[in-house]
């Protein structure tokens, strides 16, 4: 998904794909983000609490934490609203 | 919920899939009716005609559609690719797509929406305009069948042989204007996606705290 995303757009699916522990390279690979942007919005999440870092060995993974939860459910409704109140298109 | 957003956003999908896949074929034979058109007014202008001023605007003609056909065939082919790998993902689902599932399907149409939204109008400018073009040149056509004259009051079928060719012509421009016009009925519904996504951002920006900073 190479395409113009949101920022609200990226942290869902960096929040979804983190539901078990995922390491850097793998968000990053997963959401279609370069390093330095991937950086920046694991950053941001884990500033706000909604990942954190466990570092098991030599190992750092992210995973999203109960706050990350209100945030997809509600950005779930938003986006599924979309297709419940505007007249779709059909052929 | 899911059950009845998830068949909508596959149907959505599906009726936007099979219009562009409609408009590459359309385009591809516009630019083969176009060409053919083309040699076809610059034969008939060497074959000593007595009308090469009609010759001459029917070449025009089809070099306008050639071009169209070409720009029609490009513009289909970027949507299809964007389109064909949001489609994947729930073509051969037959158990209920998961929330996550449709959410990210959603998520992705609109940003693929959202990123070609400009090839979108040209679609709309580009069918709209083939369609007119093409309508001119079926008209065109369909004249050449006939000679005679409002005096005598008789026409003659010159070749039936050219009758498919006119029909075929005609075609184009009906499927043409038929797919503008769905098009700009696309292109309306999700731009008022785009605005509710555009005002939602307001309730994230809220939940997320980042008003306040």
């Amino acid at each position: 998904m190479n395409s113009r995303r949101t920022p609200y757009e990226i942290y869902w699916e960096i929040l979804v794909y983190c539901k078990s522990p995922r390491s850097f390279t793998t968000i990053i690979n997963r959401c279609d983000l370069n390093s330095k942007t991937g950086q920046e919005y694991i950053e941001f999440l884990s500033s706000k609490g909604y990942l954190s870092l466990t570092k098991d060995g030599g190992k750092s993974t992210y995973v999203a934490t109960e706050r990350a939860h209100e945030y997809v459910v509600l950005f779930t409704e938003i986006y599924q609203k979309l297709f419940d109140t505007i007249p779709g298109f059909r052929l | 919920m899911t059950d009845e957003i998830s068949t909508r956003f596959k149907s959505e999908l599906s009726s936007f899939y099979l219009l562009v896949l409609l408009n590459l074929v359309f385009g591809a034979l516009a630019m083969a009716f176009g060409i053919q058109f083309v040699i076809a007014s610059v034969l008939g202008l060497t074959g000593g005609q007595t009308t090469p001023e009609f010759r001459m605007i029917t070449g025009v003609f089809s070099m306008v559609c050639f071009g169209l056909g070409i720009s029609w065939v490009l513009s289909s082919a970027k949507i299809l690719k964007g389109i064909t790998g949001i489609r994947r993902e729930f073509r051969h689902r037959t158990a209920t797509a998961t929330d996550e599932t449709v959410t990210r399907g959603i998520v992705r149409m609109v940003a693929h929406y959202r990123e070609n939204q400009k090839t979108i109008r040209t679609m709309i400018l580009v069918c709209t305009l083939g369609g007119f073009c093409f309508l001119a040149l079926g008209i065109m056509n369909s004249m050449e069948f006939f000679s005679g004259g409002f005096s005598s009051g008789r026409f003659v079928l010159n070749s039936y042989l050219l009758i498919p060719s006119a029909l075929l012509t005609l075609a184009i421009a009906l499927v043409s204007l038929l797919s503008s016009y769905y098009f700009l009925h696309f292109s309306r519904t999700w731009d008022l996606r785009q605005q509710e996504t555009a005002k939602s951002e307001d309730i994230l920006k809220k939940s997320m705290g980042i008003d306040k900073e």
